[in-house]
């Protein structure tokens, strides 16, 4: 059940209304229920996968809270952890791990090793994996108690609003709400309407109208030349964001309607002057993850420069690992790395990237990292920059679409970019605060954007939901 | 909501607030939602780029011939060329990818809303009208801005007897059927149909002829399944609408580079050609003649140039059913 479909609308209204209608003591029944169902609707044994995650790690947390011996609890935690990431491992890395294994022998060898493995990748395994790893961690940290109530743990884990792609959520602020639920009040849930209509326009007429454009470019690696690759990637750049950020404002726009609060997942990325401020902007909920899960339990900045640089470009080949079982995301993750390195060692001699400068530079290392993470393989690299450097041959349309879909695509980025930045002025923020005319007008407009400019019938899932 | 829902008075007033202005909001939507519709509808109807545009636009006239039927007798008939040589006045209403539910849609608006009149129908069939059971989403598309005209709707309903109330329930909410269809009916084809500054892709007389030749590496066999009875009914339903209105109906097949398996269409022919005043089976007539075709189903404009003269002579030499030549005689 995509966020983008009649399905998700009518689901959340029931949610939504079972949810206003019983007391307030089982309302936490119609939400795992609802989430449940949520989530086997793409396959039941789905269910299966995500209970036995829940059940592993609960009983975990139970079990450390029991047990004084911190060396017992570290071998509880990590055994939680093992299996956890081994339910993520074979069914995200092990096709991955076999084929990788398999292209060493078969060049040094001349012969394939293992037979490939082809497993269906659970909707959003990546995502709950580490919600669930963020409890057990916590709890053995001590930072948060055990929940002893199992059907609320559940909850914590498939809470369907940030189920499939985030914001992966915390125990201290999820599953404190969870335990005692906040009252949903009109303006959260007016909030909430505002962030699941702007989230719509974002994924269904920004990103899938650019996603026609960069997929005719990146599909066909080769068939258009100079400004028109460049222009892809560009439109990339604006449709991943569009994709997620729209994703994540239905995710934390429907859990407001039900009175939860989750945490922010971006802001404002392209506005970034340093990679280092890029990461603190785009994906939040999974940088923040990374610093707090990997990077500190690292060595963080402790030590010397050379291990603070070592646990930079691990963590961030890691995060690039995590996007996808694939070279092109270990490289993009690495690029990444590389330059927040960068960054740290010339921050160390007073070079600062600030202002226009540094925004420049940030937008460009962004965009050229996200040719690895949007090509479909790896061997397509050199082929899309040769192209993207034959600007003599080069043609600003794409033949293959509409040419009111080549218009659209550089003009909806524009207006997207424009309208962001135009909703934190005071000439925008004013009026929407004091004026209902002006709100439902914008809502109206909203509406219209949607149904006269968005893209349907394509099957347009959310980038990451692969992941 | 349950009444622990609340803390106080002061949030069950806030949230009947926000209630009334939530209706509110709604039943303004709907309206500047259904005027937009409404709006759409009429800008759309006064267009002339897609073929049903052009169709509604044609309006008290009376033609000689009309020529109805999908791509292949809009691409391989030369209709100026067939006026000039039966002397007959010829309008060819054919639509490209259209399926007989289409082509009911089509000439119930040409007869019954337009009020255009015509003494004969050249209408094309083949297997692949007959044999899928039609396309409901391809049809509520096509006629969207006209959807809720007698003819159409009717025509839609008896096509699709048990998916047209779901179409119907989703017209209930406006631009809904606007938005799923708004890469087809889009703003500025909307724009385009009331400034006409991009020209439709057939001609003056509904022709559009393909100079293109066909590929040797492309396939060259069309195999013919089965007719379902089901699509009979419609075309039965076509002639019908015909014959009320005082209208002659020749049947006719366009040629195929190779059309195989021949066995089920053969047998099904008595049947088709039953439901017409005279028949004529062209499919065979160019087989393998590479340089007459751009695919395998579709003659190019050097075919549709000698078909044309051969359809001419099938429609001069036809004699009409109440035993007076064929017009133009």
């Amino acid at each position: 059940m995509l966020f983008n479909s009649v399905e998700f609308v009518v689901f959340l209204a029931v949610v939504v209304a079972l949810y206003a209608i019983v007391p307030q003591t089982i309302r936490w029944i119609i939400l795992l229920i609802s989430s449940y169902y949520f989530y086997m609707s793409w396959k039941i044994e789905y269910g299966l996968l995500i209970l036995a995650s829940t059940a592993i790690n609960y009983v975990a947390a139970i079990v450390m809270t029991r047990v004084e011996q911190e060396r017992t609890r570290f071998v509880i935690c990590s055994a939680a952890v093992i299996l956890t990431l081994g339910i993520l491992f074979t069914f995200k890395y092990i096709g991955f791990a076999i084929d990788s294994i398999n292209g060493v022998t078969e060049s040094l060898l001349n012969a394939r090793w293992i037979d490939p493995i082809q497993l269906v990748l659970p909707v959003g395994i990546s995502f709950f994996t580490f919600q669930t790893l963020s409890y057990t961690i916590d709890v053995y940290r001590r930072t948060f108690t055990a929940v002893t109530h199992f059907g609320k743990f559940a909850l914590y884990i498939v809470f369907f609003p940030q189920l499939v792609a985030g914001p992966i959520e915390r125990p201290q602020n999820l599953m404190s709400q969870i335990l005692s639920p906040p009252t949903p009040t009109p303006a959260l849930f007016a909030s909430g309407l505002q962030l699941i209509l702007w989230g719509a326009i974002k994924k269904i007429v920004v990103a899938d109208h650019l996603a026609l454009y960069v997929n005719e470019v990146y599909n066909n690696p080769g068939a258009n030349q100079g400004i028109a690759v460049i222009l892809a990637t560009l439109f990339f750049a604006i449709q991943i964001y569009c994709d997620f950020s729209g994703y994540t404002d239905i995710a934390i726009g429907s859990a407001r309607l039900l009175g939860f609060r989750l945490m922010q997942n971006f802001d404002r990325p392209y506005l970034a002057t340093s990679i280092q401020d890029f990461w603190r902007r785009w994906h939040i909920s999974l940088s923040t993850w990374f610093r707090d899960y990997v990077y500190i339990p690292l060595g963080g900045n402790r030590g010397t420069v050379a291990i603070k640089n070592r646990n930079l470009l691990l963590t961030f080949v890691i995060s690039g690992l995590w996007h996808g079982a694939a070279w092109t995301f270990v490289v993009w993750g690495a690029i990444h790395g590389v330059f927040i390195v960068l960054e740290q060692l010339l921050n160390r001699t007073g070079i600062r990237f600030q202002g226009i400068a540094g925004w420049a530079y940030t937008f460009t290392v962004v965009n050229l990292a996200w040719v690895f993470f949007r090509c479909n393989q790896i061997q397509d690299i050199p082929t899309i920059f040769t192209s993207a450097m034959n600007l003599s041959a080069s043609a600003l349309f794409v033949p293959s679409i509409s040419k009111i879909d080549n218009l659209l695509c550089p003009l909806l980025a524009i207006g997207l970019l424009t309208a962001e930045r135009l909703s934190t002025t005071s000439c925008f923020r004013v009026p929407f605060q004091n004026s209902l005319a002006f709100r439902y007008a914008l809502y109206v407009t909203g509406i219209l954007l949607v149904t006269t400019l968005g893209v349907f019938g394509r099957p347009n899932e959310f980038i990451y939901f692969q992941f | 909501m349950s009444s622990s829902t609340f803390n106080s008075d002061h949030e069950i007033r806030t949230w009947r607030v926000f209630l009334r202005r939530a209706a509110l909001f709604v039943a303004m939507l709907w309206v500047v939602l259904w005027t937009v519709d409404t709006a759409f509808n009429w800008g759309f109807s006064q267009g002339i780029f897609y073929k049903q545009q052009w169709v509604n636009s044609i309006r008290d006239q009376s033609f000689d011939l009309v020529v109805l039927g999908s791509s292949r007798s809009l691409t391989t008939i030369d209709t100026a060329g067939l006026a000039e040589r039966t002397g007959l006045s010829v309008v060819n209403l054919s639509l490209d990818g259209s399926g007989p539910a289409d082509q009911l849609c089509l000439v119930k608006m040409f007869l019954e809303d337009n009020h255009n009149t015509a003494k004969r129908i050249l209408l094309q069939v083949d297997h692949w009208a007959l044999t899928g059971p039609g396309n409901v989403d391809s049809s509520y598309r096509f006629f969207l801005p006209f959807r809720n005209r007698k003819s159409v709707s009717q025509s839609l309903a008896v096509a699709y007897p048990e998916s047209g109330r779901s179409y119907r329930l989703r017209d209930a909410i406006p631009m809904v059927s606007y938005g799923r269809s708004n890469s087809y009916w889009s703003l500025d084809k909307l724009a385009n149909s009331l400034h006409a500054f991009q020209k439709p892709t057939f001609g003056e007389l509904g022709s559009h002829l393909i100079d293109r030749s066909y590929p040797t590496d492309a396939p060259t066999q069309c195999v013919v399944p089965q007719v379902l009875a089901a699509q009979f009914r419609i075309i039965n339903e076509i002639t019908e609408v015909c014959r009320t209105n005082g209208i002659e109906v020749l049947m006719f097949t366009a040629p195929w580079f190779d059309r195989q398996d021949r066995g089920g269409w053969q047998a099904q022919l008595p049947e088709l050609a039953a439901l017409a005043d005279h028949f004529h089976d062209f499919g065979d007539l160019y087989r393998g003649r590479r340089e007459l075709f751009y695919d395998l189903s579709h003659l190019n404009k050097a075919g549709a140039m000698i078909f044309t003269e051969e359809l001419a002579s099938a429609v001069v030499g036809t004699k009409s059913v109440n035993g007076t030549q064929a017009v133009g005689q």
